[in-house]
């Protein structure tokens, strides 16, 4: 557990996740969602959580909101320091206090993430009642005020809509400024663009890109998109089978990614950016996290591996500040000094 | 949203060719059946043939078909709905004279058997595979298999002859004055047992259906969003997944109402419950064309009609039907 102890929460972090590993009951066995995932996220500043389908993004994300996909899959170990205490440690109730209100999230599929029965209007109300007990004439100002925020140019009629009514850019905006409602200090962005064209996924990130320079808020962007990640994100942390196995500056990592996994990952965005013949692809399949395999989860699909690789699992040394580091045995340097 | 007229105007309209669609169907399909009223009516060996063949005359027995089904149609447009070969009174009043017994019955039913249906189902959502769920659905599967004629024998031996608590048959004790306290307090007597008995099944196909239907809500999105913006639990199931599940199940519950309308014929027959029920049975045992007719035409009315209903009201609850018309 060297990975707890190294965790240095400097006084301007806001969130700081460690050791975090999740685990969801299924019917074939427990299945090791997370592993020892850490990052943080300073006020004002944009992380992004990459990685592919099923690498355990979005699970980062519900487990430390603590909103599991069911009761009886459990977060068995780690730590989310936010605000002064462990979300962790804290009653249900006290845990709702602060969703919504200190920290937000977005979805992918705004359209199925509002209610179907419900105006926009009503489902952002709902919100600011909840959590400040407004009504009446402040409550609607409030409500009117969310819908600026997300930068909603007709507010009386999106407010007055059912989430049907309206395109899907507009309706990640109502999503966008519920979430902005109470504004929270931390907003947790699951691959907010994914469902929208192009120009409007500019537009979603340009808007939280703005935000977060604003209002000093942070926040972690979840995506499988590297384009994305390079407009608005500060650091990068790269996900592969519920393990964090890179996390640098979004220069660095760029510029000179240090893991293969995340090598694999430019090489396929340059070789389609290059047009060249083929389609560069990292060969392979992600492990069963059913039963992760013993020292590096990658090495299976590495072109380096090496005896070392199958024996210890590299994540373990991995170092989770705000220094550049990669969960590999060919990254040697250890003290982060300009690799 | 101008759309909402259009749809109410075109949804009425449609019903209309129904209608005309049904009487056609119900008219052939009691002609095509073996049978021969005037047999029933007179009973075997009484009646002379001539006699028997003079009253097949007078009631129109003998034209052709077609111009039987002339004749019916004009008397029902004209609300004519012929006089019963049995009662010798008009039909319409006939049936009249039975709705508010089905009715009181019926609605009684629906009621309890809507609100607890929707209650259980949700109840048993909350915690699948629980124990709550588990009992809860292993009712629901038994009220709505075990049949409930046999139920209602069951039931009477049980509450009526062995305990005596409750009466036998009927809907009120003679001899009291309608109307009069003890005259209600007598049908209420009567009520529970029919009303308990049928509701039992409708209370377990409706709990059914909304339990599945709300697993579905539960495992919306739009749960998830209302988890993550720290809304409380009870206001997630009531404003958020009780609303999207009861969606889909306004269709049934319409279509139940224009149903039960009828009469639960069985139910009726168990309980000697004065009701449509009974009318009906009575009118196929005895060949009584008018009646039968009448009936069947009030029940394709009012399955109709709520159909009709179910429509709007789906409308009026479904944003999402509003604006696409």
């Amino acid at each position: 557990m060297n990975s707890l102890t190294a965790i240095s929460a400097g006084p301007e972090t806001l969130l700081s996740v460690a050791g975090l590993s999740t685990e969801l009951r299924t019917r074939k066995g427990t299945v090791h969602a997370l592993h020892n995932v850490g990052f943080t996220v300073r006020p004002g500043e944009a992380i992004a959580i990459v990685g592919e389908s099923g690498c355990g993004k979005s699970m980062t994300a519900r487990s430390i909101m603590r909103v599991l996909p069911r009761p009886i899959d459990k977060v068995t170990s780690g730590h989310v320091r936010f605000g002064g205490t462990d979300l962790l440690t804290l009653s249900e109730a006290a845990m709702r206090r602060i969703r919504g209100a200190r920290i937000a999230m977005i979805f992918q599929d705004p359209m199925s993430h509002l209610d179907p029965l419900m105006r926009i209007g009503d489902q952002i109300s709902e919100v600011l009642h909840a959590h400040k007990k407004l009504s009446g004439e402040v409550l609607q100002n409030a409500v009117r005020d969310a819908l600026a925020a997300a930068q909603i140019p007709d507010i009386e009629r999106v407010a007055g809509s059912y989430p049907h009514q309206l395109s899907g850019g507009l309706r990640q905006r109502a999503l966008i400024a519920m979430a902005l409602a109470c504004d929270p200090q931390l907003l947790i962005a699951d691959e907010p663009t994914t469902a929208l064209d192009v120009t409007t996924q500019k537009q979603i990130l340009q808007l939280l890109r703005q935000l977060v320079t604003e209002r000093q808020m942070g926040l972690v962007l979840i995506t499988h998109d590297l384009g994305v990640v390079a407009n608005i994100c500060d650091r990068v942390y790269v996900m592969y089978a519920g393990q964090v196995i890179e996390h640098a500056d979004v220069h660095d990592f760029f510029d000179r990614p240090q893991h293969p996994y995340s090598q694999g990952l430019l090489a396929s965005l340059k070789s389609l950016s290059e047009g060249s013949e083929r389609l560069s692809s990292i060969p392979g399949a992600v492990p069963n996290l059913l039963a992760p395999p013993s020292g590096c989860r990658f090495r299976a699909r590495c072109g380096y591996a090496m005896d070392i690789c199958a024996a210890q699992d590299p994540a373990q040394r991995l170092r989770h500040d705000n220094h550049r580091d990669a969960a590999c045995w060919l990254v040697e340097d250890k003290e982060g000094t300009n690799v | 949203m101008s759309t909402v007229p259009r749809i109410v105007g075109t949804r009425l309209l449609q019903a209309v060719p129904l209608l005309i669609a049904t009487v056609v169907v119900n008219f052939a399909i009691i002609h095509l059946a073996p049978g021969d009223p005037v047999t029933m009516m007179v009973g075997e060996g009484a009646v002379s043939a001539d006699q028997m063949e003079a009253l097949r005359e007078s009631l129109g027995l003998n034209n052709p078909l077609h111009i039987q089904f002339l004749d019916y149609l004009t008397s029902v447009l004209q609300g004519d709905l012929g006089t019963s070969y049995v009662y010798h009174q008009p039909v319409s009043e006939i049936i009249a004279s039975r709705i508010p017994a089905t009715l009181l019955l019926m609605g009684s039913t629906y009621l309890l058997s809507t609100f607890l249906g929707l209650l259980f189902g949700i109840v048993a959502a909350l915690r699948p595979s629980s124990l709550q769920d588990r009992v809860l659905m292993t009712i629901a599967i038994l009220g709505y298999s075990v049949p409930t004629f046999w139920l209602g024998f069951i039931a009477l031996m049980i509450f009526a002859v062995e305990l005596g608590w409750l009466p036998i048959s009927g809907m009120v004790e003679s001899g009291l004055e309608p109307g009069s306290w003890e005259y209600w307090k007598s049908v209420l007597h009567h009520l529970v047992l029919p009303v308990a008995v049928l509701s039992l099944f409708y209370t377990g196909l409706i709990a059914r259906l909304m339990r599945t239907s709300m697993l579905n809500s539960l495992r919306g999105d739009f749960i998830v969003t209302a988890r993550a913006m720290g809304l409380s639990n009870w206001r997630i199931v009531l404003r958020h997944a009780v609303p999207n599940a009861i969606t889909p199940i306004v269709t049934v519950l319409g279509l139940q109402i224009g149903l039960m309308l009828s009469g639960a014929v069985l139910t009726e027959t168990v309980f000697g419950w004065p009701g449509l029920g009974v009318l009906t049975v009575q009118a196929v045992a005895q060949r009584d064309y008018p009646l039968l007719l009448g009936m069947f035409l009030l029940t394709s009315v009012m399955v109709i009609i709520a159909n009709v209903l179910t429509d709007l009201v789906y409308l009026a609850i479904n944003p999402r039907l509003r604006s696409n018309g």
